[in-house]
């Protein structure tokens, strides 16, 4: 189930919201674990239990962890884990890739390939694998103690709010909010509303429109691209995956500010940047976060001497890289970051106007170039594919472009950008932080529901309208 | 003020709930969509199904096109996207043209391709073309002649399309657009023009005569908004073609048509307009309608009308009272579905043969844009079964059937009918099936 679904937006939402709010106080955590197993069933029924399977051994494991006295008992129960989180993980979203290329290489050895069925890919893994990581870890640190009851560990884990695509909840931001909740808050519920139907409006009004054209071009004959065009639509793309993945954290982040919790932000204004460095700290945060917690400090972080610092984020952003999907493309955009973090950091020991701690807004642009063709890499996962679509983007054959022939794309895409830099102006930021993060008054609310209503409506209309094309009458 | 956040929090939840709510007993009235579609069956549930995710797929389709309030959220899309784009938003139906005029797809690629292909959404090769209509008119004149001999009374019209009359209002789609339409494609209304006089056909072109009045008449001939002709345009040529009838047939009643007047427009005239489910139609200038009266004499004997057609008819069925005109009248649709036919809903459940010798009159009348199937299998079938048995025709099938091919049965035979039933080569078929010679004894 998606939250852009008419099956959630009317359906489930309302049911749950209905029972959630009845619910006592005690009860609500129970609601919200049988409404994410049917929210995660929906869409993955034959994996659900084996989802339920590794999050009740992990429970285990940790629990008898954090009970065991002797340091090598624990570091081994931690390991058994992390390896069954990530064993998880690894089967099934890497084993076929791995098995792929192992039979690419085997073909070029003249051997026969290996056997092998393919491995359905489950939503969610690759998010609620680094959830429990974090309880793993947490736990194991002494951060925190271990939840108590198995339930609470469950609702943790597939909470659905942010069960399929984040923000990644550390287990250290929520343990509390999990077992001590406070009472529900009209105001925090309404806002989660506006904040929930943001997330909807930036995934159907912004992101899918630009999405359909996107689609269409990179789905034609590249090489007969002109560059005008290829800039546009990586352009675009940049803007389209933004608004989606942007705005299903705030669809997230409103669900569970009107359930009552208080998920972490996971995008800040990413395309303002004026560095990578700077662009990882406002993209995605949760999952950089998360890999500078779980993976990078682990490696030595930059207290292991300058050249082990570049390898450590090397390495960090391959994994990163291919932590996005199991395909080459993914490590090469990974790499593709890893060099231009590893560049800036050499270039501002050395050359003092390039230093990234000091934010020269100048440097926005070439940031977001140097993210858009990042961006190609990504979005075209079959490698010469992509190399003809960079070759495109700088042939320098400019044609002009019919602004008239796609009204609708080319105007979503002016809105996109203007959203997605409007907090370069002080009006911007003024305007950023009315929305977001301010306790509205009563005329506010008024106001905000009445938007919010008249969005949510508008955007079912487009879910809707999408695909509704009748005849007048049947032609045979 | 105070519980203000949380009379709108229920007040969101109740709004939520309605909507589910409203999907399944559908509280409040609601102005429907207009057009028809292929809507998902409610799934069954099964374990399997479930298992498998089908049942979640289809429950999705089935309840994003059930649910509560659909009808104006997607009314106000649409909207949206009419007013700030001016866009089409049902581009599989209707294509914007110039000064908001609309058009079907259909015969804006007839224009600029020709012949589009109605039925298989293909355009046809003009070699291709030129054989299927050689094929069609000649076995046409061949059915002719036998219907003739039996009184009744085969003819052709060749409707107009609005694409023909009003050029100027399509969308432009470019130079190579431009240059197809000059040099290429042969244009079934073109081929059926020129020849149906030379092979004899009985026909009357009021394509031709809507060219001719083109920009002369105080109405219009198409409507802005909709796919047809217009309510009057299509009252005069049922005038004229009942004119025409009785030159070669039986009388027909006649009737009387009033005086012009203006009028908001009427559904029809709107009906690519109403295909958009807007919220606000185009606005349109007042059409001119006129209304048609039976009169004397009347005749001792209503004729029999069979027509064989595209929805072209559908306008003239709205302005003329043609059960009252035809003692017995049959709407073979696209020589598909029959509508006014107590008995029979679709043409392969029907005696044709009887069919055909009771009728007075057998009109096949298509516009610029299905003329290209003309008949729509209609011919084939008349000619094999007033000449053969249905179990020579069957023994043929089979034969067929037993060899392998890419084309269908149907295609094959359409394609090589003189030589499979040879009886149907001469220019004159003389035999005549046993069902047919029951029928006149």
């Amino acid at each position: 189930m998606i939250f852009s679904s008419h099956i959630f937006l009317l359906y489930f939402l309302p049911a749950f919201l209905l029972l959630y709010f009845l619910a006592p106080a005690k009860w609500r955590n129970a609601v919200l674990l049988v409404a994410s197993i049917v929210f995660y069933a929906w869409g993955a029924p034959d994996f659900i239990l084996v989802l339920l399977a590794s999050t009740v051994a992990n429970f285990y494991l940790v629990r008898a962890m954090h009970r065991a006295r002797r340091p090598a008992v624990k570091k081994g129960l931690c390991a058994a884990a992390i390896v069954l989180s990530l064993g998880l993980l690894a089967y099934f979203k890497y084993a076929n890739f791995f098995v792929d290329n192992l039979n690419t290489l085997l073909a070029l050895f003249g051997l026969s390939p290996l056997p092998w069925a393919k491995v359905l890919l489950p939503i969610g893994i690759s998010f609620f694998t680094f959830q429990s990581l974090t309880y793993v870890v947490d736990t194991y640190r002494g951060v925190n103690a271990p939840m108590r009851r198995l339930t609470d560990y469950v609702v943790y884990i597939i909470m659905f709010p942010q069960l399929i695509a984040g923000p990644i909840v550390r287990y250290t931001d929520i343990a509390d909010q999990i077992t001590a909740r406070r009472r529900l808050r009209w105001g925090e519920c309404l806002q989660g509303f506006y904040r929930f139907v943001i997330g909807l409006g930036k995934k159907v009004l912004l992101a899918d429109v630009i999405g359909r054209t996107v689609d269409t071009v990179l789905a034609s004959d590249l090489a007969q691209l002109d560059s005008t065009t290829a800039w546009v639509t990586i352009l675009a793309y940049t803007m389209q995956l933004y608004f989606d993945f942007s705005g299903y954290s705030d669809m997230a982040i409103g669900l569970g500010r009107i359930m009552g919790f208080r998920f972490p932000e996971n995008f800040d204004n990413p395309y303002t940047s004026a560095s990578i460095t700077e662009f990882w700290r406002r993209w995605h945060i949760t999952l950089g976060s998360f890999m500078r917690n779980y993976l990078y400090i682990p490696l030595g972080g930059n207290r292991r001497g300058t050249a082990r610092t570049y390898l450590n984020l090397w390495v960090v952003f391959l994994l990163s890289g291919l932590w996005h999907g199991a395909s080459w493309n993914y490590v090469l955009w990974g790499a593709y970051h890893g060099f231009f973090l590893v560049a800036e950091r050499i270039l501002s020991r050395r050359v003092g106007w390039l230093d990234t701690r000091r934010r020269h807004p100048l440097f926005v642009l070439p940031t977001f170039i140097i993210l858009l063709v990042g961006w190609a890499i990504f979005r075209i996962e079959d490698l010469p594919s992509c190399w003809l679509f960079i070759q495109r983007l700088f042939a320098f054959q400019f044609q002009p472009l019919s602004l008239t022939a796609d009204p609708q794309y080319y105007t979503t895409l002016l809105a996109a950008l203007l959203f997605a830099f409007i907090t370069l102006l002080p009006f911007g930021r003024k305007l950023q932080r009315a929305v977001f993060y301010t306790d509205f008054r009563p005329a506010a609310h008024i106001a905000a529901w009445a938007a919010a209503t008249a969005m949510f409506f508008f955007c079912l209309g487009a879910l809707t309208a999408s695909d509704f094309s009748p005849f007048i009458y049947f032609r045979f | 003020m105070r519980h203000l956040p949380k009379i709108l929090c229920l007040l969101t939840l109740g709004l939520l709930l309605l909507t589910a709510l409203q999907g399944h007993f559908h509280i409040i009235t609601v102005r429907p969509l207009k057009g028809v579609y292929v809507g998902t069956e409610k799934p069954q549930f099964t374990p399997s199904a479930f298992l498998s995710g089908e049942w979640q797929q289809t429950a999705d389709r089935y309840l994003k096109e059930h649910h509560g309030f659909r009808e104006p959220a997607i009314r106000l899309y649409n909207q949206y996207l009419w007013t700030a784009y001016h866009r089409s938003t049902n581009p599989n139906s209707v294509v914007v043209g110039q000064d908001n005029y609309l058009f079907d797809p259909q015969f804006v690629n007839e224009y600029y391709t020709g012949c589009y292909d109605y039925f298989f959404s293909d355009t046809i090769p003009d070699y291709e073309k030129t054989q299927v209509f050689y094929r069609r008119i000649s076995r046409l004149a061949k059915l002719q002649d036998i219907l003739d001999e039996e009184g009744t009374h085969l003819f052709l019209a060749l409707l107009p399309g609005k694409e023909r009359i009003y050029p100027q209002y399509l969308p432009d789609r470019g130079a190579q657009a431009r240059r197809d339409r000059l040099f290429g494609h042969l244009r079934a209304y073109d081929f059926y023009r020129q020849f149906a006089p030379l092979y004899g056909i009985r026909h009357v072109d009021i394509c031709h005569c809507f060219d001719s009045l083109r920009g002369r008449t105080p109405y219009l001939l198409f409507p802005k908004t909709g796919t047809h002709w217009t309510n009057i345009a299509c009252t005069y040529a049922f005038d004229s073609i009942m004119r025409f009838m009785q030159t070669f047939g039986p009388p027909i009643r006649p009737v009387t048509l009033g005086q012009p007047y203006y009028a908001p427009t009427r559904e029809p005239d709107a009906d690519l307009d109403s295909l958009l489910n807007k919220i606000v139609g185009i606005p349109t200038e007042p059409n001119q309608y006129v209304d048609v009266a039976l009169s004397d004499p009347i005749p001792a004997r209503n004729p029999s009308l069979v027509v064989i057609g595209d929805s072209f008819f559908w306008n003239i069925l709205y302005n003329f009272p043609i059960q009252e005109l035809f003692a017995h009248f049959r709407y073979w649709y696209y020589f598909s579905t029959i509508y006014y036919d107590p008995d029979y809903d679709n043409v392969a459940d029907i005696d044709l043969v009887e069919q055909l010798l009771d009728a007075d009159y057998v009109m096949i009348s298509h516009c610029t844009v299905s003329l290209y199937n003309l008949g729509g299998g209609f011919i084939n079938r008349a000619l094999l079964e007033l000449c053969y048995d249905p179990d020579e025709i069957q023994a043929v099938r089979d034969s067929l059937a037993a060899t392998p091919s890419n084309l269908s049965i149907d295609k094959r035979i359409d394609r090589n009918l003189e030589q499979y039933f040879p009886a149907l080569a001469k220019s004159h078929p003389t035999r005549r099936s046993t069902r047919f010679n029951q029928l006149k004894h």
